[in-house]
């Protein structure tokens, strides 16, 4: 359909034009990261062989049109100073991070849709307003502090769960399991209060709607109304929130990261930025960014699955 | 109440419902009664509460109003039923068709679906025989190609058509009442004529009562048998359609009678042609004066009208002290 | 415009005011000077010399608080700010000279929206440094689309009624039409925007600090005392508690006034809180 490829085509060209826009910013980091490595014994000669290496020579386009090329033909480079693969480097470091964020985000979505339903059921009641309370307060409250205080309470005082550190899927998937579970937790604490929110304040428009009232008149309970024509209804907005948080989450993963020390693409992205290694930095948030798009298209082609209002087809 | 309007058969008797928010009554001590069968009319201008009435017998006001009364049904008060047992009778016994087609409809939900969803809530039936009588109902009201239809989505039809599909819908159980608010007003001209011929054609058919809520004279005249007026949330005259159009009581029925004939009748102009009305506004719900509702418009307006008149009468009853023609 | 007092309001306006007046008086006076280091009270607990406890550096907690206020509060205003002044009229001319800029506008919106705030950050922090000024702009241009987005609905809104037409068949230029008709109308929805957005604000600012990305040492700020107090996790928890419950008080008293002014507005507007 139409609709569709219009979306895919300005997904390209945005993706396009963000590159750019990272590049540009990134690439006028100060300093040589060839002279640093090289050590100060190097020659001359020597310097400007590792610039080569590198991809450091030329001209800021040139440079710009070398790197798209690598990245679109899978080649990420590799890091200056160890010499290591970006990309297999990355891949090690997504295992802790798309766990993490896929886990905080189901965890939201699980504690959401049905508190954000009770609230707005129940919005005139004693429950429905201290559920609306709870979920005030839960968006106040940074999650990484959430972190920190899940980790001196649950990991520390009670000793459940690791205060840090992750083991590796391969040798143990339980324990992978547990070091990323209270990271979710602190996640998913912020993201499941804003989607409360929104679940709530969505059922309520819904539940206001004349097409509800028409299923009551033809005999369904209130429940049943809800249940059989308002939740796809209510959906609608709910999954724009649920794209616009994925981005959030990824951000979030980052920062949380760091709370518990898991060797995740947020603490590469940051000892990268220590250690001014341009590729790795580069590549990382260009990933960063490209998932940020492809969330967002995806969203987009979901409403096409949810609302026919949006196909053009004749019935 | 005078025995003529609850005869020992009455279908529908609503008692002295009334409709009040927080801090304001809306509806205030409405009754009437349907006998099987019979059609009634229910005049009003917005605001005069004439669809709160009726939503409060089916239960479907919104949250922040509160109905107090008897609705007596089947045997059973309505009122005094639960929102489950009263998912029994809402869509089976008694149907109601609403106003606004664009949004009674689920626009994400195949028409189809929507129709039978009525017939295996209350029937109980499987998919392919509701598919079937849902194209039949479909037929019935006059869809133009109801197999599509049933695939169709609710944006894909017509005003018109949605409608037809809201009558299929309350249709579909073969209702004893069937409640329609002001289903043609949202409609072009040209398909209110047709839509109103198809309502009084199956209504005709099943049997049904008719409750007909609506402000337009015309189409009451038409259409109903007997006819309750509506001022500020209280029945002002009720009485057999024919009697109270061509010899109102009320001065509200007389001015509304005069409003609306002066549109299609010019002889009833005034010399200097500008249409008769009636003097003042309609007060906003819930701020009607005390004692007679229309006395702040009434030229005939006295003391005593600080009083509720009761409505009463002989068949042909009038709420007001002074009413046309003298008192009852 | 803005209507009855709500218990939202008053409570979120209550916070935000404790947040501002906390920050203007630590500008005069603190308990301590919270950037001195004193060896001597080193982790102290919290007592009546130091109420709130100090850090491993023997900064006063209770002073570091206070001051970080300032920077809390510059954030917001900053970021807000930055997002306003370039967001509105951005939105406001995609609305009403429409077409290709119009167009234009809007596709340039979604690649910054691409853009989440902390990334951004990230970003020029990478290049230039870290310090709270690229916090700031980070913050502020990252949610430039909000308002452009928010203005331009809100501004075809109010064209689409009758009496701009009017204006305009009166000869009114667009300057002019802006100014006394869509501003009005428009400038409510923006304030409660706003209100979230400054909340969102200081919770990107407090995540960066605590990265290190942020308001650097020994500038007093809530995010990076979090960080510090990260290795005393089992000593001195308090550490972490107060900076963190500071950040949260704050942000709960944007979101509560945000909230309050909406629904003294209309409690239907729908608000972008991504």
């Amino acid at each position: 359909m139409i609709y569709v490829l219009r979306r895919l085509g300005i997904f390209a060209v945005t993706l396009l034009v963000a590159s750019m826009v990272v590049f540009a910013v990134l690439a006028v980091l100060p300093g040589d990261p060839a002279e640093v490595a090289a050590g100060t014994q190097a020659t001359p000669e020597q310097v400007a062989a590792l610039r080569d290496e590198y991809g450091l020579n030329g001209s800021v386009p040139q440079r710009y049109v070398r790197w798209l090329g690598d990245i679109l033909t899978g080649d990420l480079g590799n890091t200056f100073v160890s010499k290591r693969s970006i990309a297999s480097e990355i891949g090690t470091r997504l295992q802790v991070t798309l766990p993490l964020v896929l886990m905080g985000m189901v965890l939201a979505v699980a504690v959401a849709i049905p508190l954000g339903v009770i609230a707005a059921v129940g919005h005139r009641k004693v429950l429905g307003t201290a559920v609306s309370a709870v979920a005030q307060l839960g968006i106040a409250v940074p999650a990484f502090w959430a972190g920190l205080m899940l980790i001196t309470l649950v990991a520390v005082r009670w000793g459940l769960l690791p205060a840090g550190g992750f083991i590796p899927w391969g040798e143990s998937p339980w324990e992978a399991f547990r070091s990323l579970l209270l990271p979710a937790i602190s996640l998913a604490i912020v993201q499941a209060a804003i989607l409360t929110r929104y679940v709530r304040s969505s059922v309520l428009e819904v539940m206001r709607e004349d097409y509800i009232r028409t299923a009551r008149a033809k005999g369904l309970s209130q429940g049943a109304a809800l249940r059989r024509h308002g939740l796809r209804n209510a959906a609608i907005p709910v999954v724009t929130v649920l794209g616009l948080q994925l981005t959030a989450l990824l951000v979030g993963a980052v920062v949380i990261e760091n709370v518990f020390t898991l060797p995740g693409l947020g603490k590469q992205l940051l000892d990268g930025i220590n250690s001014r290694e341009i590729v790795l930095v580069l590549d990382i948030v260009m990933i960063l960014v490209a998932a940020a798009l492809v969330v967002n298209l995806i969203v987009d082609l979901l409403y096409l699955a949810i609302d026919p209002r949006l196909r053009r087809a004749r019935p | 109440m005078t025995a003529a309007l609850r005869p020992a058969t009455a279908l529908l008797d609503v008692e002295d419902v009334r409709v009040t928010t927080a801090d304001t009554t809306i509806v205030d001590g409405v009754s009437f009664a349907l006998a099987p069968g019979e059609r009634v009319g229910l005049i009003g201008e917005s605001g005069s509460g004439k669809s709160l009435t009726a939503l409060a017998v089916m239960g479907l006001l919104p949250e922040e109003l509160r109905a107090t009364g008897r609705v007596t049904f089947d045997g059973r008060d309505l009122m005094a039923l639960s929102d489950r047992e009263l998912g029994s009778v809402r869509g089976d016994r008694i149907a109601m068709v609403f106003q606004e087609p664009m949004t009674a409809l689920n626009p994400l939900m195949r028409v189809g679906r929507q129709v039978t969803e009525t017939l295996s809530l209350h029937r109980g039936l499987r998919r392919s025989a509701a598919d079937a009588r849902a194209v039949e109902l479909l037929t019935r009201v006059e869809l133009p190609d109801p197999e599509s239809a049933m695939r169709a989505y609710p944006h894909q039809l017509s005003g018109g058509q949605r409608q037809r599909v809201m009558l299929a819908m309350a249709l579909a159980c073969d209702p004893a009442v069937l409640i329609c608010d002001e289903p043609t007003t949202a409609l072009d001209v040209t398909v209110q004529a047709r839509m109103l011929r198809l309502i009084d054609r199956l209504v005709d058919e099943e049997g049904s009562a008719l409750l007909f809520i609506t402000h337009d004279l015309a189409v009451v005249s038409g259409l109903c048998q007997r006819v309750l007026v509506m001022y500020g949330g209280r029945i002002v005259e009720s009485g057999a359609t024919i009697d109270v159009f061509a010899s109102p009581r009320h001065h509200y029925t007389a001015g509304l009678l005069d409003a609306s004939a002066a549109t299609t009748d010019a002889r009833r102009l005034d010399e200097r042609s500008r249409l008769p009305i009636i003097p003042g506004t309609v007060p906003p719900a819930g701020h009607f004066p005390t004692g007679c509702v229309f006395r702040t418009r009434c030229a005939h307006a006295t003391e005593i009208c600080e009083t509720v008149p009761v409505l009463e009468g002989d068949g042909h009853d009038v709420a007001c002290w002074h009413p046309i023609g003298g008192p009852v | 415009m803005k209507g009855r007092w709500n218990a939202a309001t008053v409570v979120g306006g209550a916070l935000v005011a404790a947040v501002a007046v906390t920050a203007v008086v630590s500008w005069f006076w603190t308990p301590y000077n919270p950037e001195a280091i004193d060896a001597s009270a080193r982790l102290a607990p919290m007592s009546w010399s130091h109420p709130l406890g100090a850090d491993r550096f023997g900064h006063d907690v209770l002073s570091q608080i206070m001051a970080g206020a300032r920077v809390t509060l510059l954030v917001g205003v900053v970021a807000v700010g930055i997002a306003a002044v370039i967001g509105v009229p951005l939105g406001a001319l995609a609305a009403m000279r429409g077409g290709g800029l119009g167009e234009t506008v809007m596709r340039a919106n979604d690649v910054v929206f691409a853009f989440p705030a902390v990334l951004l950050a990230v970003m020029l922090a990478a290049a230039y440094g870290a310090s709270t000024l690229t916090a700031m702009i980070a913050i502020g241009v990252a949610n430039i689309p909000v308002f452009a987005r928010l203005t331009r609905g809100e501004t075809l809104r109010v064209m689409s009624s009758e009496y701009v037409p009017a204006a305009r068949g009166a000869g009114r230029g667009s300057f002019a039409i802006f100014g006394r008709h869509v501003l009005p109308n428009v400038a409510p929805v923006l304030i409660v925007q706003g209100t979230v957005l400054f909340a969102l604000a200081i919770l990107a600012e407090a995540a960066l600090s605590y990265l290190g990305l942020g308001t650097p040492a020994p500038t007093p700020s809530w995010g990076r005392m979090l960080q510090e107090s990260q290795t005393f996790f089992g000593s001195r928890p308090t550490l972490a508690l107060f900076p963190g419950l500071a950040i949260a008080l704050s942000v709960l008293g944007f979101n509560l006034l945000g909230d309050g002014l909406r629904d003294a507005i209309d409690p239907k507007l729908r608000v972008v809180r991504a």
